[in-house]
């Protein structure tokens, strides 16, 4: 199997072997985070002009639309994993929709609350039963559910099948939560940023941007570390018994050894003695 | 700043929970990696 996602760790320990799920390159996209993270929080906060309409409210955009975008990149991880999966029937790619499900959860649910913290400002509601809120809500449980048949004690063949098919069933709902917008009359409002041009301009456009490519390194980062979790844990599961086992027949061996030395045969005791 | 405890409170939540979860994700993957065998420690 070729070796995926910056798979030849060198953060290594003495004995040669990795001693964490950290590498190069993931040191490398942690720092960029940092940076970039150092430039992001003073413009969205600080730098960038309150909006004519929202007023500062517009500075939680910064964070909430990267947010919903890493939710569709996780959730297009997951869908991918499946597809291939079930093609192919690689680990690589089912380690790659675990990750994805259980990171997806975390944007959804980032999605989810900033979108009501920004909601109440502006509409004067945290939520709306509206398409786009609703949908996403479905996301989350549906994601949540991803990460939950993981945990199952199905074999594992038969975790993985079912994972993949699950994982299948999200992309309707991805699709819905885009277009939601489009297709019914919306609460939410449209996308800021479309192909024929942004709504916004300068140091707020920007900003967004800047943000965005920030959150796509952490989402980066923190799917190369899920997905050595992953296996890791697929590892420990397989070879971890095996080594549980052999120790404990070892811990056995002397014991066994000691009770045909040195046990005599226990006295017959008399079970009428009593009565 | 108008309305400042959303604004903050919604920045605060969204990098709060991924500077949680990144700290998890390297305490899992440490506890995870001194547990599996030598031999079977890499990255497939």
């Amino acid at each position: 199997m070729t070796a995926p996602m910056d798979q030849r760790a060198d953060a290594v320990g003495p004995s040669g072997v990795p001693d964490s799920t950290s590498s190069k390159v993931t040191r490398v996209l942690g720092i960029i985070s940092l940076i970039g993270m150092a430039f992001v929080i003073p413009l969205g906060l600080l730098w960038t002009p309150a909006d004519g309409t929202q007023g500062d409210a517009v500075r939680l955009l910064y964070v909430h639309v990267p947010s919903a975008w890493l939710m569709y990149l996780s959730v297009f991880a997951v869908v991918a994993g499946g597809v291939m999966y079930l093609w192919k029937g690689s680990q690589f790619w089912d380690l790659v929709g675990e990750a994805g499900a259980e990171i997806g959860v975390l944007f959804c649910s980032t999605t989810l609350i900033s979108g009501m913290l920004w909601g109440r400002p502006i509409w004067g509601a945290y939520w709306v039963w509206d398409a786009r809120l609703t949908s996403t809500a479905l996301l989350l449980v549906l994601l949540i559910g991803c990460v939950a048949l993981r945990r199952t004690t199905f074999d594992l063949e038969s975790r993985r099948r079912r994972s993949a098919w699950l994982g299948l069933s999200l992309l309707p709902n991805a699709i819905i939560i885009h277009f939601a917008v489009d297709w019914w009359r919306s609460l939410h409002q449209t996308a800021t940023i479309r192909p024929t041009g942004a709504e916004i301009e300068g140091l707020q456009l920007f900003t967004w941007i800047l943000a965005g490519v920030i959150f796509m390194v952490i989402w980066v980062w923190m799917m190369i570390h899920r997905f050595r979790i992953a296996y890791l844990t697929e590892q420990l599961d397989v070879y971890g018994r095996s080594v549980a086992l052999e120790e404990r027949r070892a811990e056995a061996v002397p014991v066994a050894a000691t009770t045909e030395v040195s046990a005599d045969p226990p006295p017959i005791q008399d079970g009428d003695s009593d009565g | 700043m108008d309305d400042a405890a959303f604004v903050l409170g919604g920045w605060a939540v969204i990098l709060g929970s991924m500077a949680l979860y990144s700290w998890r994700l390297i305490r899992r993957g440490k506890a995870l990696t001194r547990e599996v065998p030598e031999e079977h420690r890499r990255w497939m």
